[in-house]
């Protein structure tokens, strides 16, 4: 591993840890507060392609098994692992995989505009959002019994607010992007 | 950055982390295998035994576990109502009895010692795992290291944006951030490079003890 | 501890950084001045192989750059500008301990050898602390401490009081007087390298000058008015 990647890995991790310590955002029109964490699992897989992005939630997964309060409201340790949510933690890392593989390919290539904006925001979306709660969801419905439908139900209130967190990664790695290149550009 | 593991004697305290995960995940595994809710309710009064033991202190615990607890009853309820209140009690033992062992062990548990025996499944696989543990342990500690600094970044950003009498969402606030973070990133990466990153395992320790005495 | 430029040019879109140097450089104490752009820093990272020349090259003794950068880092100790961007670990004595580490040593000796060189760098209070918590003067103090570790036999630093106030920039100056490695002093501060032995002025990638610290330092006032 060269000594770029070696240190961009755990920043982004920090980020993640970090944006968890953030306290969650209230907006008038939403149900519930955003928690800021997930934009930091967005951010890493967007800007850091899908290998890399994948390595730094999975750096905050040890960090929680190491029993450090990383996760929003200082949670952490094998309970949280045990627990019924743990889906949505272990889900980042497959998450921030699939953001990458579908942000990689726009950030190397020469798409401009709306165009790149749109291919950016899909690959939160999918990666970010689905995946995540797909994990989510079925550890849920595996774990607790309930149906799929219920946990799924369940998990609904934190939609809008990841959509918002989705729009904002995209913008963000476009703008970040046109400064500081994330990836090599290839052809 | 403080870990949760509570110092203390007891046995828990005392057995090797490996073993006490390798327990862990075999004792998760049994607990699915079985859908006796006798079985399951020893089980969680088995591990709510071992977490009592530790003596932590109540309003730590709760802290931790509000909102894990919660979601556990709301799950019960769910499947009493959906399904039925066995259903619901074999579903609230079992998680019971996962979440209390999982977090006596985190409890009773240092971190270095964990990491230590994830290093130590890596090293014996030559030069290569000897390179991948210690990799393992520089990303860690790089982890630490950076989130106090992201914080500051943050903390900074903010301040600064409101002396301007800028009002901005959380993007204003992430480009600049995330610039700021990758120029720092590659200021720390030089001078990883310049201690002499990356490391060369593979030849036999150099005689320090001789470079003392040499002129420069 | 010899290094030697052999026609070093290192190249950057529309232009040079440094153009076809050919230098010696085994003084004791040599300082690189210039203005912002003149190519010091290149110049100084060329030295431990963190930048390689886009054509010619650079050994150390003897090592080429190129080649040998591991063994050349060993020799070669860098201390940067910007202090906390040096830290690597977050406590204390650990980053002092890594750069051991990083060559094979256990962890529990690293940290009584850096326990030792603390406590001969009168930074043992320290050692404990978080990195990050600390003062800029202190952090740097620590950076050269986890350079130290090694015992390299040059040291090159890249304008190491930038960032410090005066009391931490007359305590690294009384440190770099005490050191037992040769020094290369990247820098703005001009009376930092009074005494020195030998000063090069650079102006766009070029050597405007060569020689002793008085004169080197008129010439770079002369073509700042």
């Amino acid at each position: 591993m060269n000594s770029r990647d070696l240190v961009l890995i755990p920043l982004f991790a920090a980020l993640i840890v970090a944006l968890g310590i953030m306290p969650p955002i209230p907006l008038g029109f939403l149900p519930v507060p955003i928690t800021l964490q997930t934009l930091g699992v967005m951010l890493a897989g967007s800007m850091l392609g899908p290998w890399r992005g994948a390595l730094a939630p999975a750096l905050v997964v040890l960090l929680v098994i190491l029993g450090l309060p990383v996760l929003a409201g200082g949670r952490g340790g094998l309970g949280v692992l045990a627990g019924p949510t743990a889906g949505f933690l272990l889900g980042w890392i497959p998450g921030a995989f699939v953001t990458g593989l579908i942000a990689q390919p726009i950030l190397q290539g020469n798409r401009q505009g709306l165009g790149a904006f749109a291919g950016l925001l899909l690959a939160a979306l999918i990666g970010g959002v689905a995946v995540v709660y797909a994990c989510g969801i079925l550890w849920l419905a595996l774990i607790a019994g309930v149906g799929l439908g219920t946990a799924a139900l369940g998990s609904l209130a934190f939609i809008p607010g990841d959509l918002i967190k989705a729009v904002l990664c995209a913008a963000a790695t476009r703008a970040v992007n046109r400064v500081y290149p994330l990836m090599p550009r290839s052809a | 950055m403080l870990s949760l593991y509570q110092p203390g004697h007891s046995l828990l305290h005392r057995l090797p982390a490996g073993a006490k995960l390798i327990a862990l995940s075999l004792f998760g595994l049994l607990l699915f295998l079985t859908d006796e809710a006798r079985i399951l309710a020893v089980a969680a009064a088995g591990a709510l035994l071992l977490l009592w033991h530790l003596r932590l202190p109540l309003g730590l615990l709760l802290r931790q576990l509000a909102v894990t607890l919660l979601l556990l009853a709301f799950l019960v309820i769910a499947n009493g109502l959906l399904l039925s209140w066995h259903e619901g009690l074999i579903v609230g033992l079992r998680l019971l009895a996962l979440v209390a062992a999982g977090t006596a062990v985190t409890y009773a548990t240092r971190p270095s010692e964990i990491i230590a025996a994830l290093q130590a499944c890596l090293r014996p696989l030559g030069s290569a795992g000897e390179k991948a543990a210690f990799t393992l342990g520089l990303a860690l500690a790089l982890v630490l290291r950076f989130i106090p600094e992201v914080l500051y970044r943050i903390r900074e950003l903010r301040e600064a944006m409101a002396a301007r009498g800028i009002r901005g969402g959380p993007l204003r606030l992430v480009v600049p951030l995330a610039i700021r973070l990758l120029r720092s990133a590659d200021e720390v990466g030089l001078a990883l490079e310049a201690r002499g990153y990356p490391p060369d395992f593979s030849r036999p320790l150099a005689k320090e003890s001789k470079r003392q005495n040499e002129q420069p | 501890m010899r290094i030697e430029f052999h026609r070093v040019s290192v190249r950057r879109e529309g232009g040079f950084l440094l153009q076809d140097m050919d230098l010696l450089l085994q003084e004791r104490r040599i300082g690189i001045i210039g203005a912002n752009g003149s190519g010091k820093t290149t110049l100084a990272r060329l030295c431990n192989g963190l930048v390689l020349p886009d054509a010619g090259r650079v050994l150390v003794d003897g090592l080429d750059t190129r080649e040998e950068a591991a063994e050349v880092r060993r020799r070669v100790g860098m201390v940067f500008q910007f202090p906390e961007a040096q830290i690597i670990q977050p406590i204390v004595i650990e980053d002092v301990a890594f750069g051991l580490q990083l060559r094979g040593r256990p962890a529990k000796a690293a940290r009584a050898e850096a326990k030792r060189l603390l406590e001969r760098l009168d930074l043992l209070e320290l050692a404990e602390r978080p990195a990050h918590s600390l003062s800029g003067g202190e952090q740097q103090l620590v950076a050269l401490a986890a350079v130290l570790i090694t015992q390299p036999k040059l040291i090159v630093f890249d304008e190491p009081t930038n960032q410090l106030d005066l009391r931490n920039r007359n305590r690294l100056q009384e440190r770099l007087r005490e050191l037992p490695a040769k020094v290369i002093v990247v820098t703005h501060d001009l009376e930092l390298l009074a005494d020195f032995d030998r000063v090069l002025l650079l102006e766009a990638g070029r050597l405007l000058f060569d020689g002793p610290p008085a004169e080197a330092v008129a010439r770079y006032r002369a073509t700042c008015s």
